[in-house]
């Protein structure tokens, strides 16, 4: 059983490591071989959008770390991610690693590993989107979440203060193993909203009536009983939810793969239409 | 003048199936033409490859909506969106005529854009 930590911070032996450290710790007193990477170490380009991994079904392209990284977090059994908040989101790296997981998503070597995530940040309130970053690039791998934390520390290396921070990571570290040991693999953090990220961020729909969780694409409706805000969500609305293996493969092989054709298609009139912008301002 | 759109949903587009009998309901109400077609593409056994397939051919439930009435093919394709949201992919409309194009954008735009 293998367990790769992976570090979303610059910074050495600050709060993200020391904490994904502790879980690590966790894992290994359950049994794991443990391993871990500081993500900012490596090279990850942005993406070009050159499509090669989905028109010839094949790794990224390009020639740097991404690859390496996608085949560590592939021949590990559980991910435990410690990543910063700054402003609102989670770091760069994350979001690069998001757009180069393309051909990982698609080649789906990830599904059913399982994943846990730390995130520590500062300041009460400025953490809104963390979540949906760390599971858009996990979810999207097909990897099952079954824990993420948000932890508050703020400065360098303080994380070692609050004994009650560290027994959170290490428990969420033992918890993945355990998970990885007895192949169940349900969620175990706060329930928080969507029945599958279990954030908290819900997006009103225009028709005003419906709600959606911006992640996962689960459509519900809300209720309000005695005052409190209620989001119901239908079984048959759950099960149709974006990271589902055949929902990826639909989107792979009906929404974007076509676009060859359509691109083949209107290749002259691109052609023409195309003119005016590049005379323009040349850069 | 005739306004031909064209709207291509491909498998798990439509929230609910797309039916005879609730297009008929639509094309009475709105004085529209409106006719289904479901395009089956090639599986092997292995899933449908759809890479360098022509994008009519690849499987897929073709509704054509033509009429001569801006407003009435304005309601009719807000009436379709509302029962089974617009079509994921910018070549949906693939097939209409330009003005039939124009008007499905803007209304997909107006009922299924992110504001």
């Amino acid at each position: 059983m293998k367990v790769l930590g992976l570090i979303g911070s610059v910074r050495k032996l600050g709060n993200s490591e020391i904490l994904t450290k502790a879980a690590l710790m966790g894992a290994e007193e359950e049994g794991a071989e443990v391993e871990i990477l500081r993500l900012t170490d490596y090279t990850v380009k942005p993406c070009t959008g050159c499509a090669t991994c989905l028109l010839q079904e094949r790794d990224c392209i390009i020639e740097d770390d991404a690859n390496f990284i996608f085949d560590k977090m592939a021949a590990s059994d559980g991910i435990i991610l410690g990543v910063p908040c700054y402003i609102l989101e989670a770091t760069a790296i994350v979001k690069q690693l998001i757009d180069r997981g393309f051909a990982a998503m698609q080649q789906n070597k990830m599904r059913g590993k399982v994943g846990g995530v730390i995130v520590p940040y500062a300041t009460r309130g400025w953490t809104q989107n963390v979540f949906q970053q760390t599971n858009t690039w996990l979810l999207s791998l097909g990897v099952d979440v079954i824990d993420q934390l948000l932890i508050h520390v703020q400065g360098l290396r303080e994380a070692p203060l609050f004994e009650k921070t560290i027994e959170s990571a290490h428990g969420l570290g033992k918890q993945v193993a355990m998970a990885i040991k007895s192949g169940d693999h349900s969620y175990q953090g706060e329930p928080g909203i969507c029945p599958i990220c279990h954030d908290r961020n819900i997006r009103i729909l225009k028709d005003m009536q419906t709600v959606e969780c911006p992640v996962c694409a689960v459509r519900g409706k809300l209720q309000t009983e005695d005052g409190k805000i209620k989001v119901i969500f239908q079984q048959e609305d759950i099960q149709r939810h974006r990271w589902t293996e055949q929902n990826l493969w639909r989107h792979f092989n009906y929404h974007l793969k076509p676009s060859k054709d359509f691109f083949i298609k209107t290749k002259q009139e691109r052609k023409e239409l195309v003119q005016k912008y590049k005379n323009y301002l040349e850069i | 003048m005739e306004y031909l759109v064209k709207l291509r949903y491909f498998p798990g587009d439509p929230l609910i199936p797309i039916t005879d009998k609730d297009l008929r309901s639509i094309s009475e109400a709105c004085d529209l033409n409106l006719k289904l077609e479901e395009v089956k593409g090639e599986d092997d056994g292995t899933g449908e490859k759809t890479l360098d397939k022509d994008l009519g051919s690849i499987t897929q439930t073709l509704i054509t909506l033509s009429g001569d009435r801006v407003s009435s093919v304005q309601q009719g394709l807000r009436d379709l969106f509302k029962m089974y949201r617009s079509p994921r992919t910018v070549y949906s409309l693939w097939g209409s005529t330009p003005a039939g194009e124009k008007i499905a954008w803007d209304i997909i735009e107006e009922m299924d854009g992110w504001w």
